[in-house]
């Protein structure tokens, strides 16, 4: 690997570490990260939705793939509450810290406890020997990765998605796996499993004229004023299926890809110009499902049933901060009317059925 | 047998939220969730409480030791080395009486592989686990 590539290296010590030591060694790994020399680094600040992020990566691809899904507030203006995250691999920085577990057992519960004690946040990727430490009070972060190819092919589509949500939890303004469909500065989220429909009616809807903040992951607080959704990224992904049941060329030189998952990815509002929205009013959580009928149906349904709808794969894909997670996405469901929804196969007919709902003429 | 014993939440690590009268339960450690009914939830707030178990059933007129046992088995509560109130007042009197339908737990474990400990074997310190130790390192 690099050593070939660059000859004599210098490798950092492997630290042999537990959860009694754990913490410690997350802790040396942000100092290590805030000591480095810009000059072997890419620099990048990037103003996202109520945060400030001042991204520092080893690998230069890394800052491009971020720059190219996240979404910027072209109005952020005094400064925001910031994220200084690292991004080391061992090709680019070898003397990067390393360690290697030592206890008896390890596992999400184990390295989490450990960080947890000491105020961190963190998770570790074993099959990858990748490591993520996030220090809320400081508002720094670092991955330590051993190669530039690490990560797994879905970081791509929102890099760095669990310091983002640690840091946006720090704001009370966390990711939630939801679609979200607008009109007039409100809006319904589109909560369930992978399959449900999320993107699909996501999409459905702003080719009609509709707007969104996003399909998958949308930043969300929940005020005494109400529920505010805000994007997270700017990129959507649909099958070539989808896109052509929807209408859609999947020729259309807006469309990247595929992507890991052979779906097409695309900027929303690149493909339907003004269908991206900086900020929408919650109205409703939507639940859609699949069912082949031939008209969209809606009835109403419990803040709890909404909760079991997003509390496991906003748990699986937001790893580290569960405690919070289920507080908050509790505080979600209540504030906000739920709706099941089974779905048409008429695009037309499901982009009417949500112009209406949103027009407030719910069933 | 009736069980006059107090039970407690087994520990930090078992959260819950309450929506309209019904609890998600989240198992921190083990990822575990659950999804009560509003029986099951009125029982468990209850038992959260120090009543114990006897005292209930005599209200509701139906076993709750079935539950209790569920709840033990999942590590969400445990029996504590002390007897139970068994004293209900007139409010909670009324809201047993509402209680209508079997209490039921639904147990989801679909989390519980992201944080389970697992044994490390075949540690390369040089790789970290859990490659072994023919694994390229850098």
């Amino acid at each position: 690997m690099a050593s070939s590539e660059r000859g004599c290296l210098i490798l950092s010590p492997v630290r042999k570490v537990g959860r009694k030591d754990l913490a410690s060694f997350a802790r040396d790994a942000l100092a290590f990260a805030r000591s480095l020399d810009d000059a072997r680094l890419t620099r990048r600040r990037l103003r996202l939705h109520g945060l400030d992020l001042d991204l520092i990566v080893a690998d230069p691809a890394y800052a491009l793939a971020c720059e190219r899904v996240y979404a910027i507030d072209p109005l952020a203006g005094a400064p925001q509450p910031g994220l200084r995250l690292t991004v080391l691999d061992g090709e680019n920085v070898p003397d990067m810290p390393r360690c290697v577990w030592s206890d008896s057992v390890i596992g999400g519960g184990p390295v989490r406890d450990a960080l947890e004690a000491d105020n961190l946040a963190g998770v570790y990727d074993p099959e990858r020997d990748l490591w993520q430490f996030h220090d809320p009070e400081t508002g720094e972060g670092v991955q330590l990765m051993p190669t530039v190819d690490t990560p797994p092919p879905w970081e791509a589509s929102v890099p760095l998605r669990l310091f983002l949500h640690w840091a946006m939890h720090g704001i009370g303004r966390p990711l939630v796996h939801a679609g979200t469909v607008g009109l007039d500065g409100d809006c319904v989220f589109l909560a369930g499993a992978g399959g449900s429909g999320k993107s699909g009616t996501t999409l459905c809807g702003i080719l009609d004229g509709l707007v969104s903040v996003g399909d998958d992951y949308v930043l969300a607080d929940v005020t005494a004023e109400g529920v505010t959704a805000r994007p997270l990224v700017k990129i959507m992904k649909q099958d070539r299926e989808g896109l052509q049941r929807l209408g859609v060329d999947p020729g259309d030189p807006c469309l990247q890809g595929p992507n890991w998952q052979g779906k097409l990815e695309f900027e929303f509002d690149r493909l339907c110009p003004g269908s991206g929205a900086r900020a929408l009013s919650g109205q409703a959580i939507l639940l859609p499902s699949v069912t082949g009928g031939e008209r969209t149906s809606a009835r109403q349904a419990t803040a709890k049933e909404a909760m079991m709808a997003l509390a496991p794969s906003s748990f699986a894909q937001l790893f580290g901060a569960w405690r919070a997670d289920l507080s908050f996405l509790a505080e979600f469901c209540r504030r906000l009317p739920v709706w099941r929804v089974d779905l048409g196969t008429d695009p037309a007919e499901v982009a009417g059925f949500l112009r209406g709902f949103l027009a407030g003429s719910r069933p | 047998m009736a069980c006059y014993v107090k039970f407690a939440v087994s520990g930090p690590d078992i959260v819950c939220e309450e929506f309209d009268g019904e609890l998600v339960v989240l198992d921190l450690k083990t990822g575990c969730y659950f999804s009560f009914n509003r029986s099951a939830s009125a029982i468990w707030d209850l038992l959260t409480a120090g009543i114990a178990p006897a005292v209930i059933e005599e209200a509701l007129g139906q076993a709750v030791s079935p539950l209790v046992d569920n709840l033990v088995e999942h590590n969400l509560l445990v029996a504590l080395d002390e007897p139970g109130e068994r004293q209900l007042d007139g409010a909670v009197l009324a809201s047993l009486r509402s209680v209508q339908d079997a209490p039921v737990v639904e147990a989801f474990d679909d989390l519980a592989d992201l944080i389970r400990a697992d044994p490390v074997h075949e540690v390369d310190e040089a790789a970290g686990w859990p490659h072994q130790k023919e694994a390229v390192s850098f």
